[in-house]
């Protein structure tokens, strides 16, 4: 397999960008273009790469379009990818930023982010469904979500909380030892 | 190539820190802020959202909470990944060269993490403590979500109409309706009702 110039990952990832809506479903998609159709990358450094996007920091889709990037042509590559992949999102966001402060004060554009809040509202609840079933394993995880929202509620500087939540976890998981199941790997 | 790569890498973290700086003070702040909310968004990016609530709307007072929501609105019809809201955020406080800004800024810290983490990924996921910290870490942000979920209700959910439209949405994100039709649906409901 001869590896491709920065480039062809470039606009290989800037077509990617450009059509990737719409969040877990994209994954299936984004393998399904690097693994299946262009061979970059084998099932296994699929895997292995989610395995990775998902302890580190950073949005999932993005980093694993990084990671290829990477795996095919060190950091080159992964800023090949990154950028690529960025750049729809970026342009097309710029455009509606740039329309919204132009022409926010609208009725009807008022009253269409009216409706849309609700939807932001409804996103972010079903986030915390998602994000809460595949770390809230055990009370554990349970009691430090608990803590921390009554951390905030307290108004304690969201650093310290989510510091305090880490550096909780160690004594919290060796002493009533909890399953070594990782997060990473529990996932999917 | 790796020592010229990581050259670069270093380069583009210190012009975009450093770089604004002689442009606009407020830009290089907001740069530094960015960098370290992007380099603490674990669990896939949408913690995001409540690190930007916190800092930039809450502390800072850069934003309202209602254009806030209008931009994770208006990240829901782009292509591409939920942390370009803070796209929007550096448009609002600095025009197109705070959105070129903050969205380097805020990709950059991840960006580095995954380069300097791939390498030894074999020998990090078997520190034990390192998985515990991060399951910590996600279940201090489920606890920061819920607490954006009610500051962000409360700035929405005004009469029943927003209510039941949220409550139409939430369903429909259950059912694993598409995303760009709920918007889209939403959109024309609204321009409708309201």
């Amino acid at each position: 397999m001869s590896e491709p110039s920065p480039w062809k990952l470039f606009f290989a990832f800037l077509r990617l960008g450009a059509t990737a809506y719409g969040g877990p479903a994209m994954m299936a998609y984004l393998k399904s273009d690097l693994v299946g159709k262009r061979g970059w990358l084998s099932d296994q450094e699929f895997k292995e790469g989610m395995a990775l996007c998902q302890v580190i920091p950073g949005a999932t889709m993005v980093q694993m379009c990084t990671y290829t990037g990477y795996r095919l042509r060190g950091i080159q590559g992964a800023l090949a990818a990154a950028l690529g992949f960025v750049l729809p999102a970026f342009l097309a966001m710029t455009l509606l930023s740039a329309l919204y402060f132009h022409a926010g004060s609208l009725p009807v554009v008022r009253a269409l982010f009216r409706g849309l809040g609700a939807v932001v509202v409804a996103i972010v609840l079903n986030a915390c469904l998602t994000l809460g079933r595949t770390t809230l394993q055990g009370w554990q995880g349970i009691l430090l979500a608990a803590l921390a929202l009554l951390a905030m509620l307290l108004k304690v500087n969201f650093l310290v909380v989510l510091l305090g939540a880490a550096v909780l976890t160690i004594p919290l998981y060796r002493f009533t030892g909890a399953s070594p199941a990782t997060g990473a790997e529990a996932k999917r | 190539m790796r020592a010229r790569g990581w050259a670069i890498s270093a380069l583009v973290g210190i012009s975009l820190v450093f770089g604004p700086y002689f442009w606009d003070p407020v830009l290089a702040q907001l740069n530094l802020l960015l960098m370290k909310l992007g380099a603490l968004a674990f669990g896939g990016g949408f913690t995001l959202i409540p690190l930007i609530q916190q800092e930039v709307v809450e502390r800072l007072g850069w934003l309202s909470t209602r254009e806030f929501i209008d931009g994770i609105a208006l990240g829901q019809v782009t292509p591409g990944p939920i942390m370009i809201t803070a796209t929007f955020v550096g448009y609002r406080i600095a025009g197109v060269l705070g959105a070129i800004a903050s969205t380097l800024a805020v990709f950059f810290p991840s960006f580095l993490v995954l380069v300097g983490a791939a390498p030894h990924f074999e020998r990090i996921k078997r520190l034990q403590t390192v998985q515990w910290m991060i399951r910590g870490i996600l279940a201090g942000f489920i606890g920061l979500l819920v607490f954006v979920l009610v500051q962000f209700g409360q700035a929405s959910l005004v009469d029943w109409k927003t209510w039941a439209l949220a409550a139409a949405a939430f369903i429909a994100l259950r059912w694993k309706v598409d995303l760009l039709v709920i918007v889209g649906a939403a959109a024309l409901i609204s321009i409708l009702v309201f």
